[in-house]
């Protein structure tokens, strides 16, 4: 048993603009208690939180050692999972899959690239704050 | 050389047998466990998560994020910033 920390969560726990401000600590607090398993996150996580918070926060260098700190250093939340070459390529048939559906809103591969690990992982539960996870894995926020 | 005990020693018998049947080659033993340990390199991720760690998340831990936390709650945050980008392709990924 395990949880998939999504980019949402490591933004809303520093961002005081974010609308899941409030929610974020709360949400800690439940995965301390172990209920979700143990807490991962993939290194695209990783990437799109350090953007994030660069460009929001017009590169304020606290900002950037903080969210470092969030995933490789001494506040790590969660376990960083890597995608091998195979778990790209099953990100790629899943992304042109999804997006093959003019009518719906395009995912992102970041999105697909951690979809694919939750199943490789068998990680059955995902924190996030984008609604279009629920059609593959069971999501809370 | 260190000396490490094998505790699945009849798994790694039939890996060897295994192997055996399906190829016609038969590997040394010593030759399984090499290519475990390169295939478990190669599949780093899975080696972490059967190995499980210890709890990462503790009272200790979330003390330490929330002072983070509470030290970026005084810097200024921008939600609307399309005019901070480098190029498009950026304001399409990461804009607000």
């Amino acid at each position: 048993m395990a949880v998939l920390l999504d980019t949402g969560l490591y933004i809303a726990l520093i961002d005081p603009s974010d609308a899941h401000y409030q929610r974020a600590p709360e949400i800690l607090k439940e995965i301390k208690t172990g209920i979700h398993g143990q807490p991962y996150t993939t290194s695209f996580v990783m990437a799109e939180a350090a953007t994030l918070v660069a460009i929001r926060t017009k590169k304020n260098i606290e900002a950037m050692h903080v969210i470092k700190s969030f995933f490789v250093g001494d506040a790590r939340i969660a376990s960083l999972l890597r995608p091998s070459e195979t778990t790209e390529n099953k990100a790629w048939d899943l992304f042109l899959k999804i997006n093959s559906n003019t009518k719906k809103q395009p995912v992102s591969f970041v999105d697909c690239l951690n979809i694919i690990i939750a199943e490789q992982h068998h990680i059955g539960v995902m924190v996030t704050f984008d609604n279009h996870f629920e059609s593959w894995i069971h999501c809370f926020q | 050389m260190a000396v490490i005990k094998l505790t699945k020693k009849e798994k790694l018998d039939q890996l060897v047998a295994r192997i055996t049947l399906e190829t016609g080659h038969k590997p040394t033993q010593q030759d399984v466990v090499d290519a475990a340990v390169d295939l478990a390199d190669e599949h780093f991720d899975e080696l972490q998560i059967k190995l499980a760690p210890t709890a990462l998340l503790d009272d200790n831990k979330i003390s330490k994020v929330m002072a983070l936390r509470e030290k970026l709650s005084k810097i200024e945050w921008i939600t609307s910033n399309r005019d901070n980008f480098a190029n498009n392709d950026d304001v399409d990924i990461y804009s607000t």
